[in-house]
């Protein structure tokens, strides 16, 4: 048995394989392309889990302040403030009938140096 | 070191022929075969930053035959064996010659040990040299010569014919 033609004639493939090719190594993605999606997303995720605390954290202090400020201004009691959930310190003007207040969240009156 | 787009096509010119015949004897429907030689050469242009053109062909042909190795284990899992012999039916008295002889041989070669079927069909089709079967499949190169000759004999046991 040295020659197995009659067994194994050559066959001829079906046409188009080398076009089919050719359209499909058009739309194979770059390179790496995965790799740096992968690297984006990381880098993202590092950033949102560093910068999300921080703003959630300023926006808590503005929405805060807001309020406080938004009591004070009031007139609940009469030639005074009225603050719920924060603090006003009278503060001096320097101006007769000007009065001043420092208005504050509780938070950041109790962190305020006394 | 990366792949040019034409060495890929030049490849694919070359070895088509001989990949299909490879491929066609062990998957035995024309549609998978073209399949892998195309996943194969896809495969292959995904990694072409890695890949050298002088060691090309070598890895398409190992890619091409461990896709046609994983084609073959999901159709043992997932499709009867009865509904291929279907698809392959003949409709005509020539073609029930051709396809009564084509099913001897494919109950032969499946017969064979893998390795040993793939040494006799990459040295019947691919034109590679005995080292270059020996890197491609992962064998030692002074086993291609008696895996070879033992598929033969196998062969001719279980083909008891002696034309070939």
């Amino acid at each position: 048995m040295r020659d197995l033609s009659p067994w194994l004639p050559d066959l001829d493939p079906p046409p188009g394989g080398l076009a089919r090719l050719r359209r499909s190594v058009q739309i194979v993605r770059p390179q790496g392309y995965w790799r740096r999606v992968g690297i984006a997303a990381c880098a993202m995720l590092v950033l949102a889990s560093v910068g999300l605390p921080a703003a959630l954290q300023r926006y808590r202090s503005q929405a805060e302040l807001s309020e406080a400020l938004r009591q004070a201004v009031q007139p609940v009691v009469p030639n005074g403030l009225q603050v719920v959930g924060g603090a006003a310190i009278a503060l001096e003007s320097g101006q007769p009938g000007v009065q001043l207040y420092l208005v504050q969240s509780a938070r950041a009156a109790a962190a305020a140096p006394r | 070191m990366t792949l040019r787009e034409d060495a890929l096509y030049a490849s694919y010119r070359r070895l088509e022929r001989p990949l299909y015949n490879v491929l066609f004897r062990q998957l035995w429907q024309a549609e998978d075969c073209q399949d892998v030689i195309h996943d194969a050469y896809v495969r292959v242009w995904e990694r072409r930053g890695k890949v050298e053109e002088s060691t090309l062909d070598a890895l398409v042909w190992t890619t091409a035959l461990n896709l046609a190795r994983n084609r073959l284990r999901w159709r043992r899992l997932w499709r009867p064996a009865s509904l291929e012999e279907v698809a392959d039916a003949p409709s005509t008295e020539g073609e029930a010659a051709d396809f009564l002889a084509s099913r001897r041989l494919r109950e032969a070669l499946r017969q064979l040990p893998a390795t040993s079927r793939d040494v006799l069909l990459l040295v019947h089709f691919s034109g590679l040299r005995g080292a270059e079967i020996a890197a491609v499949l992962g064998i030692p190169a002074g086993t291609v010569a008696s895996r070879k000759h033992h598929a033969m004999e196998r062969l001719k046991t279980l083909l008891g014919d002696d034309r070939a």
